[in-house]
C-alpha cells in the first residue's frame, strides 16, 4: 500500500521530516510516533498529497480521492454538523437522502448523533474532532491519515472513535501521535527518528 | 437656514406624494447599479478568489492595480467611458453613449476593483485548512471555489454591498456617459444636481434623501455583518 525509501522534507535548509524506510501493507493500522517537531504531521501531509515538495522515493497505492487526511486541529465549514459530514459525499454525487442517512449513521457510531442539526460554532473541541472524523470516515477511504485523533477527547469519545474505526476494516490507517496511542487503535508502531534540526 | 428647512418640508411632501420624477430617477438608479454590481460580482468574485489562491509572477502587480482602482474618481471613469463610447471611440458604432447601458458599463468598471480587492482580501485571510480540508475530501476546483466564497461570505457580501453603495451614489459616470436625459438616463445623483441647479431645492433634497437612505441602509447591513463576523 505504502512504500517509502529515503524520504526527506527540507524547508528553509532544515530537514523537518526524514523516513529512511517504511512499508505498510493494505489494511494495516500504524501509529507514527515521535516527539513534537519530529515530522509526524509532515509525513501524513506528504502521504495525503498535500505536500508535494520532498526528496526520496514514495509510492502510495491509492488515488487522491481515496486518501483522506484529518488535521491535528480539524477545520469545519460554516454551517451545520450534517452539512460538514456530507461534504465529501456531495462531491461524489451521492443523493441527499442517502447522504443524510449515512451521516447520521456515522455520527451515531461516533457518539454525536444528537448533534446533526447543530451549528459547528456551538460544538466543544472533542465534538468538533468527532465530527471531523465522521466527515472523513463516511468516505471509507483506502488510506485514512489521522493527526492526533484522540486529542481533547474524553474516554467515552475515544472508545466511540475506536469502535467506529473498526467499521473501516478495509482501510489502511495511519495515526500520528507524540506517545503510544490507545490499545486497539493501531496494530504496529513506527518511531520517527529525532534528527538534528540544524542546517543540512 | 430657512432654505434648508423649506427644502426639507418640500422633500417630505414629494416623497409622501410618490412624486413620479423622484421615483423614476430612484428606480433607474437602483436597476442600473444592481445590474452593474451583479456583472462585476460575476467577474470579480472568481477573479478575486483566483488572485488569492493561485500564484503567478505578476500577481502582486495585478492586486496592486485593482487596489488602486478602488480609488478611481468617478469622473475619470466617466471620461474613459465617454472616449470609448463616443462616435469616434472604439465602441462608438454600438451607439451606447447617452443610454443607461453606458452607465452600466461605467459603473461596472467602478465596482469591479472594489469587488475584486475586497473579495481577494477576504479569501486570502481564510485559514489555509479551508482549502486543504476541501481538497482532501475530494472537492474539485469549482466546489473548492464555492467553499472559499461560502467561508468568506462576510467579506464577500461586504464587497458587493460596498460596490453597490458606490455605484448608486456616483455622479460622474452618469453625467458623462448618461447625459442626464429625462426618462432615459436620469439617475438620483444627476437629478439631484439638476434640480438643485434649477432652484428646485425641495426635489433636490428629496432625491438626496433617497440616496442617503440607500447609502445608510447598505452601511447598516455592512455594520451588522461586521459585528456578526466578530461574534463568529
Amino acid at each position: 500500500m505504502i512504500d517509502i525509501n529515503g524520504l526527506r522534507v527540507i524547508r528553509n535548509g532544515r530537514t523537518i521530516c526524514s523516513v529512511s524506510e517504511l512499508e505498510i501493507a493494505p489494511g494495516e493500522r500504524v501509529a507514527i510516533l515521535g516527539p513534537n517537531g519530529s515530522g509526524k504531521t509532515t509525513l501524513l501531509r506528504v502521504l495525503s498529497g498535500l505536500e508535494a515538495n520532498f526528496a526520496g522515493r514514495l509510492s502510495v497505492n491509492a488515488l487522491r480521492k481515496d486518501r483522506v487526511y484529518v488535521h491535528q486541529s480539524p477545520y469545519l465549514f460554516r454551517g451545520t454538523v450534517l452539512f460538514n459530514v456530507t461534504y465529501g459525499l456531495r462531491q461524489r454525487g451521492t443523493n441527499r437522502a442517502e447522504r443524510e442517512r449515512m451521516a447520521l449513521q456515522w455520527l451515531q457510531r461516533l457518539g454525536v448523533g444528537n448533534l446533526s442539526r447543530r451549528r459547528i460554532t456551538h460544538l466543544s473541541g472533542g465534538e468538533r474532532r468527532r465530527v471531523a472524523l465522521a466527515q472523513a470516515m463516511i468516505l471509507r477511504p483506502r488510506l485514512l491519515l489521522l493527526d492526533e485523533p484522540l486529542a481533547e477527547m474524553d474516554e467515552q469519545g475515544a472508545a466511540a472513535v475506536l469502535a467506529a474505526l473498526d467499521e473501516l476494516n478495509e482501510s489502511t490507517i495511519l495515526v500520528a501521535s507524540p506517545t503510544a496511542v490507545l490499545q486497539g487503535l493501531t496494530t504496529r508502531d513506527y518511531q520517527l527518528a529525532t534528527f538534528a534540526s540544524g542546517p543540512n | 437656514m430657512d432654505l434648508i428647512w423649506e427644502g426639507c418640508q418640500d422633500a417630505i411632501r414629494l416623497l409622501l406624494r410618490f412624486d413620479p420624477l423622484v421615483l423614476d430617477a430612484a428606480a433607474r438608479s437602483v436597476w442600473i447599479s444592481l445590474l452593474a454590481v451583479g456583472l462585476s460580482t460575476l467577474v470579480g468574485l472568481p477573479l478575486g478568489t483566483l488572485l488569492a489562491r493561485i500564484s503567478f509572477p505578476a500577481r502582486a502587480i495585478v492586486v496592486l492595480a485593482f487596489r488602486a482602482g478602488m480609488a478611481f474618481p468617478t469622473v475619470f471613469v466617466g471620461v474613459v467611458c465617454y472616449a470609448v463610447f463616443s462616435r469616434r471611440g472604439p465602441l462608438g458604432p454600438l451607439e451606447l453613449l447617452y443610454t443607461p447601458w453606458a452607465i452600466v458599463c461605467g459603473e461596472f468598471l467602478l465596482a469591479l476593483p472594489l469587488v475584486v480587492s475586497i473579495s481577494h482580501g477576504a479569501v486570502k485571510a481564510l485559514d489555509p485548512r479551508v482549502g486543504e480540508t476541501a481538497w482532501t475530501l475530494g472537492a474539485g476546483p469549482f466546489r473548492r471555489w464555492r467553499t472559499y466564497i461560502s467561508e468568506a461570505y462576510v467579506g464577500v457580501t461586504l464587497a458587493v454591498l460596498t460596490a453597490f453603495s458606490r455605484c448608486v451614489t456616483e455622479l460622474g459616470i452618469a453625467m458623462m456617459v448618461g447625459g442626464n436625459i429625462k426618462d432615459r438616463t436620469r439617475t438620483l445623483a444627476t437629478a439631484t444636481a439638476l434640480e438643485t441647479g434649477k432652484g428646485e431645492f425641495g426635489r433636490g433634497i428629496a432625491m438626496g434623501l433617497i440616496l442617503l437612505m440607500l447609502a445608510m441602509g447598505v452601511t447598516l447591513v455592512i455594520v451588522y455583518l461586521s459585528r456578526e463576523e466578530r461574534h463568529d
